[in-house]
């Protein structure tokens, strides 16, 4: 007998909300803007955890500026998070040293699992998960085996993104998603977006700065670019 | 003690099967912990018997019962068992926690590839559990 989702879903009871950052396409943002969020949603009294699912390739650690061989979650009745200014964070990365963690989808599965059982999250007004790009193990998980789970969905005015937000609304996910976020924005797609039937939460300019600001949460919140997530946020929790 | 968050998993996965046949009685209760999980045995079996307690669950004969942790190259075949290899402890411990990070340390013996199946040994899994008729 496998452990059971309620196992999961148990552990998951004390977070208010559950909002997985998606995209069909890779390099949209997808982990800068989760990271940011998570941390503006602590900043302004909504406290959250980061859960980074992209466990082959994890990055959102170096977002945050986490060094994962010196900081290690805490074992008692459980683990617990590394608290990042103020953002329960919480990676494979923890784990694998923050190496490449070549994994099949039933092993993913796995990992999703293990991960979910055994994080004693505490009491949180949201949990923002980072996901890898596609339609694969980790989203379907968190659509199967996360019922409260919703969905932010990041696009790029590009073409090929712009066709994964078309493929993704054409999928049964399309009513758990809150809206869209329009990363690196040189047109507004706003209409393009809302005729595929999504509310547009922000669209950000492309900031050609914002990697001087990896790694260095005080300086990252200071950028236009948190200033944008700062409005998704705010509509997200209105 | 991450054994305990182990026993609340099944424990939890439990107590919704018995709930679905009104039960909350259990004749024995066989638990396998997979070497790689090398989860303390003893404290597991705490964890249970005082969260089974906690949960108003009877449990007749709780059996934990190891599993050796046995790995196959997926690339050349060649299959071994974890007690072959040399790990150190912060491996041992990030293993412990994260089955799956094996694929971070360990590669195959004979062709170095990191595409590996856990074939067993794993983790913790009910084996079986016999209720009153």
């Amino acid at each position: 007998m496998n452990l059971k989702n309620s196992a999961i879903i148990k552990r998951l009871e004390d977070i208010e909300r559950i909002i997985a950052i998606v995209s069909g396409k890779g390099g949209v943002g997808k982990t800068l803007i989760a990271s940011t969020m998570a941390l503006t949603m602590t900043k302004i009294g909504f406290p959250s955890g980061l859960l980074d699912m992209d466990f082959t390739n994890s990055s959102c650690h170096l977002i945050l500026g986490v060094d994962v061989l010196k900081e290690k979650p805490v074992e008692d009745m459980g683990i617990h998070p590394v608290k990042v200014h103020g953002v329960e964070f919480m990676s494979v990365a923890f784990y694998s040293r923050g190496e490449a963690l070549p994994l099949r989808g039933i092993e993913v599965d796995s990992v999703f699992r293990e991960l979910l059982m055994i994080t004693k999250w505490g009491r949180l007004k949201a949990l923002v998960v980072d996901t890898p790009p596609g339609f694969g193990d980790v989203i379907l998980n968190i659509a199967s085996y996360l019922p409260r789970a919703e969905f932010i969905a990041v696009t790029t005015p590009n073409l090929l993104s712009l066709e994964a937000l078309r493929r993704l609304a054409g999928t049964y996910m399309k009513r758990r998603i809150l809206g869209v976020i329009v990363n690196m924005s040189y047109k507004s797609i706003r209409s393009s977006v809302e005729g595929m039937g999504f509310k547009v939460l922000v669209e950000i300019p492309r900031y050609d700065d914002l990697e001087e600001y990896i790694g260095n949460v005080d300086k990252l919140m200071e950028t236009g670019f948190a200033g944008k997530i700062k409005e998704a946020v705010l509509k997200v929790l209105d | 003690m991450h054994e305990w968050a182990l026993a609340e998993a099944i424990v939890e996965t439990v107590y919704s099967f018995l709930s679905e046949r009104k039960t909350r009685k259990i004749v024995s209760l066989n638990v396998v912990i997979g070497k790689l999980q090398s989860a303390d045995r003893e404290i597991l079996r705490f964890a249970l018997t005082e969260l089974f307690k906690s949960r108003g669950i009877e449990v007749g004969e709780l059996r934990l019962d190891e599993e050796e942790a046995l790995l196959r190259c997926r690339s050349c075949s060649k299959t071994w068992r974890l007690r072959d290899l040399d790990l150190s402890d912060d491996v041992k411990e990030a293993i412990h926690f994260i089955p799956e990070v094996i694929h971070v340390y360990v590669k195959c013996p004979n062709c170095s590839s990191q595409d590996l199946e856990i074939v067993s040994g794993r983790g913790i899994y009910i084996a079986s559990m016999e209720l009153r008729s």
